[in-house]
C-alpha cells in the first residue's frame, strides 16, 4: 500500500485493518476489543510465523517482542527486506530487553510500555496510518 | 598392677592427645590422663576419687548412676563399644561439644569404663563456618537471581494488568456512543475477571516463592522445585528463543534438601544451559530436565541438558574449581557454588558431555524406602 492509498477516498469507506501479533491470547482479544471500540478493524496473531503466513500486512503493525519461535525484532528485520514494510509500533512489557533497540534499529516507529492508556495508543496507532 | 608398672601406664595414657579418663562400676573417676586435664580444665588430683558425672551438663549429670546401674543390671549397652557425639562440662562451667568412646574392661573381679574423649569445639566451629558461608553465597546469589526473575515476573503481571485496562477502556468508549453490544461486553467482562485472576495467581506463587525465606532441611518433591524454577524461568527462557522440555519420573522418593539452595543450584544450571545455547541454530535452542529414581544406589538424579556445542576436554576437570570461567564474563562462582551447596546436600554435581552438548548431573541421596 502506498502513502496515497491510505487517505484515498476508497480506502476511507472501508475501516483501516490493524494488524496485532502478540502470543498472550489475553492481550490480542484486548486489543482486538480496544481497536474495534477505536472504530478500526483488526486482525491477530499468535506468533511471527502464523502473520506472514496470512500474507495480510494490515495497515499497520502492533508488534509484540517477547515471543517464541520468531521474536519480534527478528520478524522486523525479516520485513524490512520488503519493498515497501507495514509501519510497526511495538508494544512490550520492558523498557530493558535488548530486542527492543534491536526493533527499533529495523525500522519500528517507536514503542509502547504495557499497560498504555487508550488514548495514546489511538493516537499512536492514528500516527502509523497517516504514515502507512 | 606394680607401682612401677601403674606409673608407667599413666605415663604412657599422658602422652595421648586424646582424654582418656577411667571409672569404676559406681562411677568414681580412677585415671584422667594430662589431655583431659587440658579438655576438662581440672587437674587429675581433683577428680580421681569423684564422681564422673560432674563432666556432664544437664540431664546427663542426674541421670548418669542411672545408666550405669542399668547397665550393671541388664548388659544393655547404650554407649558402651559405640562412640557417640555428647556435651562435656568443663570446670570453668563452659558447656563444649565432644566426641566419646566407652570401652570395658575387666581386671579380676572389678570392672573398668574407659572413656577416651576429644574436645570437637574446633571442628564444630568450623562446621558452623561452613554452613554459614554457604548460607551467604547461597544468598547472594539468590539475590542475583531475583534481580534477574523481576523482568520476567513483572511482565507476568503486566500481561494481564493490559488486557483487564485495555477491555475496561474499550467498554467505557463504547458504553459511551452508545454502541456496547451486550454480548461483548459481558465478554470483556468475563476477560477481566479471568486476568484478574491471572494476576493474582503470579503474586501468590510470588509470595510462596519469598515466604520459603527461612533456609532449612525438609523432605521435598524435587519434581515440584523444578516446575517452580522453570515457571519463574519461563520468561527469562522465552526472551532467548530458548525452549525447555521437562522429562520427569513420577512418584520420585522425597529428597531432604534445602529447597531455597537447591532452587539456587538449578537457576544456575540453567542459566548456563541458556548461556551454552546461546550461539547455536534455533532448532539446537533446546534445554532438556530430567529427574529420575536409582533404587540400587538410593540416589534421586536430576540432569540439565543442553544441546550447546558441550564442554571442551581440557576444562573438563576444572569446571567447578572457583573462579574458573570458560565464558566471557564469567565469574567462575556458578558451578563451584552448586556443588558446594550439592555437597552440603551429600550429594554429587558431575559434568560430561552428551553430544551434542552437555550434561550436568546432581545426585541426591534418597532415604531408605
Amino acid at each position: 500500500m502506498t502513502a496515497m492509498s491510505a487517505l484515498s477516498p476508497s480506502s476511507r469507506t472501508v475501516a483501516p485493518c490493524i494488524a496485532v501479533v502478540d502470543d498472550d491470547d489475553a492481550v490480542r482479544a484486548a486489543l482486538n476489543m480496544l481497536i474495534h471500540s477505536f472504530g478500526w478493524r483488526s486482525r491477530s496473531y499468535a506468533s511471527a510465523r502464523d502473520y506472514l503466513e496470512a500474507g495480510e500486512p494490515g495497515n499497520c503493525l502492533l508488534l509484540d517482542l517477547n515471543m517464541p519461535g520468531m521474536n519480534g525484532a527478528e520478524l522486523l528485520e525479516y520485513l524490512r527486506q520488503r519493498p515497501s514494510p507495514v509501519p510497526t509500533l511495538i508494544l512490550t512489557g520492558e523498557r530493558d530487553t535488548p530486542l527492543l533497540p534491536r526493533a527499533l534499529q529495523a525500522g519500528a516507529r517507536g514503542y509502547l510500555l504495557k499497560p498504555f492508556q487508550d488514548e495514546v495508543l489511538k493516537t499512536r496507532i492514528e500516527a502509523l496510518l497517516a504514515d502507512a | 598392677m606394680t607401682q612401677g608398672s601403674a606409673i608407667k601406664l599413666q605415663a604412657l595414657l599422658d602422652t595421648a592427645v586424646d582424654g582418656i579418663i577411667t571409672i569404676d562400676e559406681a562411677g568414681l573417676i580412677q585415671s584422667f590422663n594430662k589431655a583431659a586435664e587440658r579438655i576438662f580444665g581440672y587437674r587429675a588430683d581433683e577428680v580421681i576419687g569423684r564422681n564422673v558425672n560432674l563432666l556432664m551438663p544437664q540431664p546427663y549429670q542426674r541421670d548418669h548412676d542411672a545408666y550405669i546401674a542399668n547397665y550393671l543390671h541388664s548388659g544393655q549397652k547404650k554407649i558402651i563399644g559405640i562412640g557417640r557425639e555428647v556435651q562435656g562440662l568443663r570446670k570453668d562451667g563452659r558447656i563444649f561439644p565432644l566426641d566419646l568412646a566407652v570401652g570395658e574392661a575387666r581386671i579380676g573381679e572389678q570392672r573398668l569404663f574407659t572413656g577416651i574423649v576429644r574436645d570437637i569445639s574446633d571442628r564444630k566451629r568450623l562446621e558452623q563456618e561452613a554452613h554459614r558461608r554457604l548460607q551467604e553465597l547461597a544468598h547472594v546469589s539468590r539475590l542475583n537471581t531475583a534481580s534477574g526473575l523481576a523482568a520476567g515476573l513483572a511482565h507476568e503481571v503486566n500481561q494481564p494488568l493490559t488486557a483487564i485496562i485495555s477491555h475496561a477502556q474499550a467498554c467505557l468508549r463504547l458504553l459511551q456512543r452508545g454502541e456496547l453490544d451486550p454480548e461483548l461486553f459481558s465478554e470483556s467482562l468475563q476477560q477481566i475477571a479471568r486476568q484478574g485472576e491471572r494476576a493474582s495467581g503470579v503474586i501468590r506463587r510470588l509470595r510462596d516463592f519469598v515466604k520459603k525465606g527461612e533456609s532449612q532441611l525438609a523432605p521435598d518433591f524435587l519434581n515440584a522445585t523444578v516446575r517452580d524454577v522453570v515457571w519463574l524461568m519461563a520468561h527469562e527462557l522465552k526472551g532467548h528463543g530458548v525452549t525447555l522440555e521437562l522429562a520427569l519420573q513420577d512418584d520420585l522418593p522425597r529428597v531432604m534438601v534445602d529447597r531455597i539452595q537447591i532452587e539456587q543450584v538449578l537457576f544456575n544450571l540453567i542459566r548456563n544451559a541458556m548461556d551454552a545455547v546461546a550461539e547455536v541454530g534455533a532448532e539446537r535452542k533446546r534445554i532438556v530436565i530430567a529427574t529420575r529414581h536409582d533404587a540400587a544406589t538410593h540416589t534421586v538424579n536430576l540432569d540439565v541438558r543442553d544441546y550447546g556445542p558441550g564442554i571442551a576436554e581440557a576444562a573438563l576437570p576444572r569446571l567447578f574449581e572457583p573462579f574458573f570461567s570458560t565464558k566471557r564474563e564469567g565469574l567462575g562462582q556458578g558451578l563451584s557454588i552448586c556443588r558446594t551447596i550439592v555437597q552440603a546436600h551429600r550429594g554429587e554435581l558431575s559434568a560430561d558431555n552428551a553430544a551434542p552438548g552437555a550434561r550436568f548431573t546432581v545426585t541426591l541421596p534418597a532415604p531408605p524406602a
